[in-house]
């Protein structure tokens, strides 16, 4: 799983000595075609005492948020269209400013290859569809410490 | 000139006599052999015209732009109902979210929990679409074969474009007995 250090320029929301997940006002972006799996993320974040969240219904208006706002979290689905989930990943590694922010991929895309293709690109956690609030708090804690 | 002949060697007549036996063979062999080469072209042909006749019986433009249409537009009926269903189960979750306060507070863990498991299972919409998408996808391509098999047989159908490149990690959800388990995710990514 990759390792997330300390982000460095606009794209990342700033560390300081306590860990992230503590921070319930941390900026995140959720990402997924279905309006409605944005609102279920969006309550069971709610629920976990996220409530500074933001959408995008694909990776290319994903990358244009990400570019206007310092994000501590990126949740993020893969099948989607123009840009899919793995795209905006690379993208998101490539960038100097966004490179170093969590993403965790929340996919029906259960394959081998796909979670090896995501661990590739720096996906630093999976999580597969359907999945419980139990899963998205412990994968959640777990990216940002 | 006086010719040699070679003890026990054939004469000139016998020679002949036994070519012109092999020509008339291999003139009735030709003649068996084309005739049944002809017997299988024309059967052939027969299989041919019958198979074209049966295609033409499935009326290509009726499959094309009524049932497979008809097919689709029912398909997108159910993602559209699928959503709208959804987004009134969750606004009325997130009224009853507002009721939390007015509960005791050793019941709030409770009743967020069961509010979180309807939530869990709103996600139905989401993969419900998805696969709905690969039928939709499915069919798209049972059309577009349709078409390639009818014009070869001479049926007037347009033609529907190239097959497009699929990305081979784009699969949609798998099915229940195929599904991985999130351990299993986990255990990739260690």
């Amino acid at each position: 799983m990759r390792e997330t250090g300390a982000g460095h320029g606009p794209g990342v929301a700033k560390r300081g000595t306590r860990s992230m997940a503590k921070d319930k006002n941390l900026p995140i972006l959720i990402v997924d075609d279905y309006r409605t799996m944005l609102r279920i993320i969006r309550s069971l974040l709610r629920q976990l005492g996220y409530t500074n969240v933001d959408e995008a219904t694909d990776g290319s208006m994903a990358l244009q948020k990400l570019k206007t706002k310092p994000y501590g979290l990126i949740i993020s689905d893969w099948n989607m269209q123009p840009m899919s989930g793995l795209e905006l990943l690379k993208a998101v590694r490539a960038d100097p400013d966004l490179k170093d922010i969590p993403f965790i991929m929340v996919t029906a895309e259960g394959k081998r290859e796909n979670v090896l293709a995501a661990k590739e690109a720096g996906v630093s956690n999976y999580i597969v569809k359907p999945f419980n609030a139990e899963t998205l708090r412990q994968k959640v804690e777990a990216v940002l410490g | 000139m006086t010719s040699t002949r070679i003890e026990g060697a054939p004469t000139f007549e016998t020679v002949l006599h036994t070519l012109q036996q092999l020509v008339r063979e291999m003139e009735t062999q030709v003649h068996a052999l084309s005739t049944r080469v002809r017997n299988e072209v024309l059967e052939l042909s027969t299989i041919v015209d019958n198979v074209r006749r049966e295609i033409r019986g499935l009326e290509p433009d009726d499959l094309k732009h009524r049932h497979i249409r008809a097919a689709n537009d029912e398909l997108d009926a159910v993602v559209q109902h699928l959503e709208s269903a959804t987004h009134d189960i969750l606004n009325a979750c997130e009224g009853l979210e507002a009721f939390t306060a007015h509960l005791p507070e050793d019941r709030h863990d409770d009743y967020l929990a069961l509010l979180a498991r309807i939530y869990e299972s709103c996600s139905f919409h989401d993969l419900s679409g998805q696969r709905i998408r690969k039928v939709v996808e499915t069919l798209k391509e049972i059309e577009r074969r349709l078409g390639v098999l009818l014009r070869t047989y001479g049926a007037d159908v347009a033609a529907d474009g190239e097959e497009r490149e699929r990305d081979p990690l784009l699969n949609g959800p798998a099915l229940p007995h195929q599904a991985p388990s999130q351990e299993e995710i986990d255990a990739l990514l260690e």
